[in-house]
């Protein structure tokens, strides 16, 4: 769906580049996370596949056609979900979002129900000036949907929202995959990015260290081990190799006489691969 | 098409909801009533300047302000992400404000003279005064970021606009100032509130054919600002 190769972006009056000779390719189905510190050049990367920056280097395709060929009919194939809320502040939801689809040549969206999934129905007809944060980055969010698009970009999307509510947008994202589209979601959240993502990209100092998919990270860098908890009164905590563990008979001797509280695998999180690849934090 | 109609109804929602509207039925009630006390002296001079600043002041300042509260509101950012091109985003601000303008300027002209002017002429003058100056106006706002640096940098396009006027009221007597393209919009002005014959009908051509090339002008450096309105 999209293949990056040797893209680079400085901004003018920078020395530095933001984006530095990286390649990426995002494939049709699946949710691809662009995890890194502010400033690693991940919103760089999702502006030039947006459009929003031009003169980058190197090559990006989207559905095999050059993105510098695409006419302004590209932004009918995806949706975008910025950072920051940005809506007509005296405008309802409601018309926000009508605006919007009525740019679009799909105009098929049921905007009630878009509202309803994130919670704001109720809030249809209120100006976005009233809105709280959280409730305007939930409108960001469905906007993005209103055309029903293929391809959409995300960018940081449960940023400034409750559990319950960054739930909710989560599941329609796994939902949205479960259709098919295409995700490229840049976040520093590398619970959402474990949680939504089959592939990540590292990025720090505008480039990527490493792609690969969390699960196969977390095991990759765990320690083959796990730690078994156990006893009635006092919890008695036991760590174990993973190798040949079935024929562990201390182990398999605990799991048949003792009160088991909980076994972990040593997977490591999604953090500490990154800490360990990048020597840099996810802040 | 259809897509061109949904923007000029969202520009038009935003004036009336961001009281642009308001404002500009204020500033024309304002000047109307000074047209009903004028004294006879002079008076189609004040009524050529007033209604010449009127949608020159309104394509300006208004098309500043608007987007500047897209900019402040990151809207500017999620329009240019839809299918909306640059070229409907300056034409349909350029038409809503216009024909405030237009409004504005005819009843003025109605407050001042009742119905003793060349339509024709009047509506000619204010339309092309504002969607020059809505169009230098965008290339203004490429250069800011804040309603403050807006305001600071006005008299820098608006200046020039007014050398003509050193002409009108016998200061210079320069052929100079048929350059600038607010001199054949003021020709016209003139022709609207004068006696047939008034201003020669070379001048009146002059007018027809300078204004469109001057705004065609403005459009495409307003155009080639669009970049720059995204990014600053």
């Amino acid at each position: 769906m999209i293949q990056a190769t040797q893209l680079s972006y400085t901004y003018p009056g920078q020395n530095q580049a933001a984006v530095n000779n990286i390649s990426f390719t995002v494939n049709q189905g699946e949710i691809f996370g662009f995890l890194g510190p502010s400033g690693a050049g991940k919103s760089t990367t999702q502006k030039i596949l947006i459009r929003l920056l031009r003169g980058y280097q190197g090559n990006v395709s989207i559905d095999s056609k050059e993105l510098r060929s695409l006419s302004q009919d590209y932004y009918n194939q995806i949706g975008v979900g910025f950072e920051l809320p940005n809506h007509y502040p005296r405008l309802t939801a409601l018309e926000n979002l009508k605006f919007f689809a009525s740019f679009y040549r799909n105009k098929n969206a049921n905007l009630m129900q878009l509202l309803e999934k994130v919670g704001l129905h109720q809030e249809a007809d209120k100006p976005t000036s009233a809105f709280s944060k959280g409730m305007k980055m939930r409108l960001n969010f469905i906007r993005a949907l209103v055309h029903d698009p293929d391809l959409l970009f995300f960018d940081e999307p449960t940023s400034g929202l409750d559990p319950v509510n960054a739930r909710k947008l989560k599941n329609i994202i796994k939902d949205l995959r479960a259709q098919g589209k295409t995700i490229f979601l840049t976040t520093h959240n590398m619970h959402d990015a474990a949680e939504l993502c089959d592939r990540v990209a590292f990025i720090t100092q505008g480039k990527i260290s490493l792609t690969n998919s969390p699960d196969n990270l977390r095991r990759e860098h765990g320690t083959r081990k796990l730690t078994l908890e156990y006893g009635n009164g006092e919890i008695v905590s036991r760590e174990f190799p993973l190798d040949n563990l079935g024929e562990n008979a201390s182990f398999l001797n605990l799991i048949k006489n003792e009160y088991i509280q909980s076994i972990h695998s040593a997977d490591a999180s999604l953090e500490d691969v990154f800490i360990k690849t990048t020597g840099e934090r996810l802040v | 098409m259809e897509r061109f109609i949904s923007l000029l109804h969202l520009d038009f929602t935003m004036i009336v909801r961001n009281r642009i509207l308001i404002v500009a039925a204020v500033i024309t009630a304002l000047y109307a009533g000074i047209l009903q006390v004028l004294p006879e002296n002079n008076f189609t001079e004040v009524l050529t300047i007033l209604i010449f600043t009127d949608p020159v002041m309104l394509g300006f300042m208004f098309v500043g302000v608007m987007v500047l509260f897209e900019k402040s509101g990151n809207t500017l950012q999620a329009i240019s992400v839809s299918p909306v091109r640059s070229t409907e985003y300056l034409w349909s601000k350029a038409l809503v404000l216009t024909l405030v303008a237009l409004a504005a300027g005819l009843i003025m002209a109605v407050a001042g003279v009742g119905s003793r002017f060349h339509a024709g002429h009047l509506a000619a003058a204010i339309v092309s005064s504002s969607l020059l100056f809505v169009f230098i106006g965008f290339v203004g706002v490429s250069r800011v970021k804040t309603f403050n640096q807006y305001f600071i940098i006005i008299p820098l396009f608006m200046i020039p606009g007014f050398l003509p006027f050193l002409n009108y009221f016998g200061i210079t007597d320069t052929w100079l100032w048929y350059f600038i393209p607010t001199q054949a919009a003021l020709l016209l002005f003139v022709a609207a509130f004068s006696e047939s014959g008034t201003v020669a009908t070379r001048e009146i051509v002059y007018a027809f054919i300078y204004l469109p090339i001057t705004i065609w002008l403005s459009y495409l450096w307003a155009r080639s600002s669009w970049n720059k309105i995204l990014e600053s």
